[in-house]
């Protein structure tokens, strides 16, 4: 071995470091190009949009961890691990209006549930719900395959979305058959069934809610151009079909406005005011604001492929979704509509939104 | 001052090697994917609809990038040249760590522990991208495994007898 012949050719070692800056950052830099900086670009090619999107959440920064309480029964707050994975099949019409098809939420997923009950419940607490095998759905709809899991300390509860059936098993052990999503979901206001049933059930809730606040705001991407035309948009709500419930409008009305100037950009913020908004097919009452903050967007210079759209950023950046708002049932007799105690439901803090091109 | 000399050839020669083998690394990304990367983002050319390196420019990147590297740590840790063995191997070990990081779960991990600091330095800032939108590839495995083999022979013959 030839040894070195004086110190001086030690320092070439240090030549090691700038070496390897350089390597992982040709690396780094041979990922997709970005419209952030379109150079001299005149023209913007028309958009294009993929058939399918992979999708992230991820929390706020900051401590606004997205909760939901239950007419003041209980609180359930939702951390997500790190990142949420999982991909979208959708359709663009020749406008680029979106219509979501179908889902997965990708194995490795993970939220950490923290359940706190007004009076003393068995199911208070934290627990993990991991997903173990890609779940597959139709967007709003229930899921047809895949596998999760809830865990605590100390125990494990396998389940498994079978063709026909929902399965659950406890430690590996016997397992128990529903044979209907709704069955399986509906354990969880059910106070004779165990325990570690019921946490799977509100394990299982907790994702499909998730998901469905993410579609829901998924769903207005399309719209965001149009308002910065013509902020603030008002849109009317449906009208009460009867005497509304006590101080409540008969038709409500929901203000989304721009935050921004100029074009639509990067950073941009906007606010989803809900006054009293009815919805006469859900028959709910949704009142109180969500607020979009930090808008990104980046769209191929030349191709004009949609690469990624959202709310916030993959790691930690400010902004997101974040709601401050009441979903109440309605109920209706005779035609006067009130609001049952039991079913108002406040959803507070949100997430980060990515939609990525695979 | 540092003159090159006779006995500086071996790195001259690798190093120049090095050089060539990157900018047809660039050629590939300029020529065959019109500017479709970060560090040709300003590279307007439209795509021709022939690959002009073919379906072998799908791999050549991922060959060469192991090569070129190997090649500048052997230029620099000349009077080593026993850490050769090393080198290829740990050269291996981190471009197949930054491939498997494309794959699932662990973009997402990687993604969500970036510090957000990386989203103010252009560059950095397409870090998270790289690993959530890129996709592994296991034939681009193989790429780097073949040209870690080939950069030894290589620089093997550049240090002759040492």
């Amino acid at each position: 071995m030839t040894k070195p012949r004086n110190s001086a050719q030690s320092w070439r070692l240090l030549w090691l470091i700038p070496v390897a800056v350089l390597a992982a950052l040709s690396i780094v830099a041979t990922g997709s190009s970005s419209s952030d900086d379109p150079g001299d670009d005149d023209v913007d090619p028309p958009l294009n949009i993929l058939p399918t999107y992979n999708f992230f959440m991820a929390n706020l920064t900051g401590n606004n961890p997205f909760t939901v309480s239950v007419a003041s029964a209980y609180t359930v707050t939702v951390d997500i691990d790190g990142l949420f994975p999982g991909s979208v099949n959708l359709d663009a019409d020749v406008n680029n209006i979106v219509t979501f098809l179908s889902y997965i939420v990708r194995s490795s997923a993970r939220v950490d549930l923290t359940l706190t009950s007004t009076d003393p419940s068995p199911l208070d607490g934290t627990f993990a719900v991991i997903v173990t095998e890609d779940i597959n759905a139709m967007v709003y709809g229930e899921p047809v395959s895949g596998a999760f899991e809830v865990v605590t300390p100390t125990e494990t509860v396998s389940v498994s979305i079978l063709a026909d059936s929902i399965q659950l098993t406890l430690n590996g052990g016997a397992p128990v058959v529903y044979n209907t999503w709704e069955e399986f979901t509906n354990l969880f206001d059910d106070e004779l069934q165990e325990a570690w049933q019921r946490r799977a059930a509100l394990g299982a809730g907790a994702i499909g809610f998730v998901v469905e606040q993410f579609f829901s705001m998924a769903d207005i991407f399309d719209e965001l151009e149009a308002v910065t035309f013509a902020s603030p948009v008002v849109e009317v709500c449906d009208m009460f079909t009867g005497t509304p419930p006590e101080g409540v409008l008969a038709q409500g009305e929901i203000v989304v406005t721009w935050l921004g100037s100029g074009e639509l950009s990067d950073g941009d913020d906007f606010s989803w005011q809900f006054n009293q908004c009815w919805d006469a097919d859900s028959n709910e009452l949704i009142d109180g604001m969500v607020s979009l903050e930090n808008y990104t967007e980046t769209i191929d210079a030349i191709t004009g492929i949609l690469f990624e759209i959202g709310f916030g950023g993959l790691s930690g950046q400010p902004g997101g979704v974040v709601y401050d708002m009441t979903i109440s049932d309605t109920v209706e007799n005779q035609g006067i509509f009130t609001i049952p105690p039991e079913g108002v439901m406040t959803i507070d803090g949100g997430f980060a939104l990515i939609i990525q091109s695979p | 001052m540092l003159v090159p000399t006779r006995q500086h050839r071996p790195e001259i020669g690798m190093l120049f090697l090095a050089t060539l083998l990157l900018a047809t690394g660039i050629m590939v990304y300029a020529l065959d994917r019109a500017g479709a990367v970060y560090f040709l983002s300003d590279w307007t050319t439209a795509p021709t609809g022939t690959a002009i390196f073919g379906p072998l420019g799908d791999h050549v990147p991922t060959f060469l990038h192991p090569l070129v590297f190997i090649l500048i740590t052997a230029a620099v840790l000349r009077p080593w040249p026993r850490l050769l063995p090393a080198i290829c191997a740990a050269w291996f070990a981190i471009e197949c760590l930054f491939e498997l990081g494309q794959m699932a779960p662990f973009d997402a991990h990687i993604a969500a522990a970036l510090p957000s600091w990386f989203d103010s330095v252009p560059v950095l800032r397409i870090t998270a991208d790289y690993f959530t939108r890129g996709t592994y590839d296991p034939l681009d495995i193989l790429s780097i495994g073949l040209g870690t083999v080939m950069a030894y022979p290589i620089v093997r013959a550049f240090l002759r007898g040492e």
